[in-house]
């Protein structure tokens, strides 16, 4: 799956080299406190122990050279209070302000100049454990006598870790804006990154809860809050609350929590679980963290080797495992979080290294750059997490509003289709009863006319008959035939027709030339429509057949290109009747043409006459045929169907 | 054995009224080469002739007083496969027809339809046409454009283009003789045409038969 080559490895691995020794190169080239010429500095110091608190009590045995940022001799004195004197050398009293400044103090402090103090850092009597804020004091330069000069500086701290920061003692004019850039960055600075990453750790925290699922955000919560936790820490001067010694511990802790919870969150983001290791990290923060804490308490063992030496390289794993993890998801689903992520874990692990290269004092004490990673690192990650849960919840509105969409268009589709099942079942009904009048009409009327047709046949007597017989079943074939459905079909309705007038033609000797062609379907051709169509041209035949005196007919279809009207022509060729459009079978003509919408026209064929109807042209209803504007309308295209 | 014997073709007809059967016969004996062998008025006389003998031409009414001419046409075309059949109608409408038809009929006749149509309709029937009216040619196309009920069948064979063409222009009125000159085809190649959409449209309800009657498991399921 995620393995990587060796080459891979080779190229990810100086990836982190690389940096890691330009980073390194670069501390050692600013020197210790960046930003103050060198004659300043001062990197070793006298030191004692002592429970003395003013200079003037400190014993005159007992004092040993130390490199300044070590720790003096571990004790078992609780709380611990050291004692360093720096000598400096002066030519002459100074005019200007003087002072003594420490960048990255780890204690509290009080110093003394030629046995004067000068100053405290805060209330001596209580220590502070972890408070790491630059402190300068200020004295005037007329403390300083020509010769050699004493600055005694008191370190009280919680513990073992009794140390001294570098020490820079000079004019203030400078040393002031090493001071003001320090204390920008790491008290201005940290105190917004605790804001920023608390209120992170609140929201992601609050979404996890939102949604339970995603379980990794809780993590990533608690990693915000556990690096808050850790760089707020140095920002509080005195311990509340809790046994002084805890206060060493909770920085530490926090760091583990930040990791460890930052791996966890790592696995569940990227899918990519490892039950084992994520036990065998949770039970290492579990047990360093209790281990710090009960040694603290009670054992108060000179534990000074386990954080740089255990609990540190074990979290830098945790790192490293974290960064190999974002390298298998970054080849299985590559995407911009995951680059996002690895880039903060790449740096954050650079960094920490070498920050622990510092904090185990293989390198020269200088600032450490983790807080400051770590900041950016997380909030970036914030922000493109955040973006992605909104995204989210983008795609999760838009599929809502398509969903209502798609319900509603479901619903007007189940209620059409519902209407349409009602007109459907009417139509079922209606179709047979159509059935059962059409059966009873073959089996009752129709069979009489048949047989009454079959005796006036039969008998001279009755012949007179014959021909009234045959006009009523003519009359009752049309009716049937109106009936039958057209399926919008003009030219079929037509069609039928001519076998209803075959016999007439054939006895009158008439001949027809029968010119149907394909028409445009008419959605609205009903049993009315058909029956009235079919009179007007059963009548128009009629009167050719009987009044003409023609031996031919033409009955021709055809649609106006223009207006789209659907035209039927009969046309005979006889004498031209005198048409005034007046006689009984002309009016019923004319009313029905009306009915239909249409239009009758007689015209002198030379020779004979042409009777042509005109259709409206029938409505493409293709188009709407979601709503149903026309109950009626539907209705009646149903009728048809069935 | 009959119509060897005499030379004429013997017709069959299944008819209740008597005015109207013995007007059929009498119009149909107008033609020199037909006879009128039995003519029956209920649907239990017709089936126990047709078991005696075979006739030429079969026509049935489909009102009887005992039950549907459909079951003597169905017994009819059950006995004897291509035997010609058609069914006697006022109306000749598409109901009663197509009925008939999907039974094994091959085409109607108008109960007054003069004595010489009755002939010629006869005639073509015996040379193996089906006559088709514009109503039954429209239905017709409307059965083989609707998705088939039963999609497992095999029987159900679609229209070819030059059948749907004839049965489009029968669905307007025009004759077979009409039709043959507008496709340019002769009047044999059309009747040959509707004979073959009848056999299709047998075959196509037999199955759906078949089927229906295994779904309502009428039929043994092997």
């Amino acid at each position: 799956m995620g393995r990587l080559s060796a080459k891979q490895a080779l190229l990810w691995s100086s990836a982190l080299a690389l940096p890691f020794a330009l980073i390194t190169m670069l501390t050692v080239a600013l020197g210790p406190v960046p930003g103050v010429a060198p004659q300043y500095l001062f990197l070793s110091a006298m030191a004692v122990e002592s429970p003395a608190t003013s200079p003037a009590e400190l014993p005159a045995q007992g004092w040993q050279t130390v490199k300044l940022r070590g720790s003096i001799p571990h004790s078992k004195v609780r709380p611990s209070s050291g004692w360093f004197r720096i000598t400096i050398h002066a030519d002459a009293v100074p005019d200007e302000l003087w002072a003594v400044y420490f960048a990255r103090p780890f204690s509290n402090l009080a110093v003394f100049v030629n046995g004067t103090p000068v100053g405290t850092s805060g209330p001596m009597t209580r220590p502070i454990p972890m408070f790491r804020q630059p402190l300068i004091f200020k004295f005037p330069g007329s403390l300083i006598r020509p010769g050699a000069n004493s600055v005694v500086v008191r370190s009280l701290e919680a513990a073992f870790l009794s140390q001294l920061d570098v020490a820079v003692i000079g004019p203030v004019a400078q040393i002031e804006p090493a001071y003001d850039f320090e204390f920008a960055l790491s008290v201005t600075y940290k105190r917004i990154a605790v804001v920023v990453l608390c209120v992170l750790g609140a929201v992601f925290a609050a979404l996890s809860l939102i949604r339970r699922r995603e379980i990794g955000y809780a993590w990533f919560a608690l990693a915000l809050f556990g690096w808050a936790t850790h760089i707020g820490n140095s920002l509080v001067p005195r311990a509340p609350l809790m046994p002084e010694i805890l206060w060493i511990f909770i920085g530490s802790i926090a760091m583990g929590v930040f990791a460890i919870a930052t791996a966890m969150f790592v696995n569940h983001h990227t899918q990519q679980r490892q039950p084992r290791i994520e036990r065998a990290m949770l039970s290492f923060g579990v047990a360093g963290a209790a281990f710090q804490i009960l040694d603290g308490l009670f054992f108060k063992l000179p534990l000074s080797f386990f954080v740089p030496l255990v609990w540190l390289p074990g979290l830098l794993l945790v790192a490293l495992n974290s960064l190999l993890q974002l390298l298998r998801a970054l080849k299985r689903h590559p995407g911009f979080d995951i680059y996002v992520l690895l880039a903060g874990a790449w740096l954050l692990l650079v960094v920490g290294m070498r920050d622990m290269l510092i904090e185990t004092g293989v390198l020269t004490w200088g600032p450490m750059y983790m807080p400051y990673t770590v900041g950016f690192t997380l909030s970036a990650i914030s922000a493109v997490l955040l973006n992605r849960f909104v995204r989210a919840f983008d795609a999760a509105e838009r599929a809502r509003d398509e969903l209502d969409e798609r319900v509603r268009a479901k619903s007007a589709e189940l209620e059409t289709s519902l209407v349409r099942m009602k007109d459907l079942e009417r139509e079922r009904a209606l179709g047979e009863e159509r059935q059962r009048i059409l059966q009873d009409m073959h089996d009752g009327l129709g069979s009489h006319l048949v047989q009454a047709l079959a005796i006036a046949t039969s008998r001279d007597a009755l012949r007179p008959l014959e021909e009234s017989l045959r006009s009523c079943l003519d009359e009752l074939r049309l009716m049937v035939d109106s009936l039958e459905p057209a399926n919008g079909d003009l030219a079929s309705v037509l069609g039928s027709l001519r076998p209803r007038i075959s016999r007439r033609l054939t006895l009158a000797g008439v001949k027809i030339n029968w010119q149907v062609g394909d028409l445009p379907a008419d959605p609205d051709l009903g049993p009315r429509k058909v029956l009235d169509v079919t009179r007007v041209l059963q009548e128009a035949l009629t009167n050719a057949i009987k009044h003409s005196g023609c031996d031919a007919i033409a009955v021709h279809t055809g649609v106006d290109a223009a207006s789209g009207r659907i035209e039927i022509s009969v046309t005979d060729n006889g004498r031209g009747m005198q048409i005034d459009g007046t006689g009984h079978g002309i009016s019923s003509m004319r009313r029905r043409t009306a009915a239909l919408g249409g239009e009758l026209t007689f015209e002198d064929a030379a020779p004979g006459t042409r009777v042509t109807l005109r259709l409206p042209a029938p409505v493409n209803r293709n188009a709407a045929s979601g709503q149903s504007p026309d109950r009626a309308q539907t209705q009646g295209n149903l009728a048809r169907q069935s | 054995m009959e119509s060897s014997t005499q030379g004429r073709v013997n017709v069959f007809i299944v008819e209740d009224h008597v005015l109207t059967r013995e007007s059929l016969r009498t119009r149909i004996e107008a033609h020199p080469k037909l006879r009128v062998g039995v003519a029956v008025g209920s649907a239990a006389d017709g089936l126990a002739a047709l078991a005696v003998a075979r006739p030429d031409v079969l026509l049935a009414d489909l009102g009887l007083p005992d039950g549907s001419g459909i079951d003597v046409i169905r017994g009819a075309a059950r006995r004897y496969p291509g035997l010609p059949i058609m069914v006697i109608t006022v109306f000749g409408n598409e109901q009663r027809v197509v009925g008939a038809i999907q039974a094994g009929a091959s085409g109607y006749l108008l109960k007054d339809d003069p004595a010489h149509e009755i002939g010629t309709a006869i005639e073509l029937l015996l040379a193996g046409g089906s006559p088709i009216s514009p109503a039954i040619a429209r239905h017709l196309i409307r059965h083989f454009q609707a998705p088939p009920a039963a999609p497992e069948t095999t029987g159900w064979e679609p229209l070819s283009a030059r059948e749907l063409e004839v049965l489009n222009l029968a669905s307007k009125g025009f004759s077979y003789a009409e039709i043959a000159q507008l496709l340019g085809l002769s009047p044999n190649t059309i009747a040959s045409y509707t004979k073959h959409i009848y056999v299709k449209l047998a075959v196509g309800s037999r199955s759906e038969a078949v089927y229906e009657a295994l779904r309502l498991g009428l039929l043994p399921t092997r």
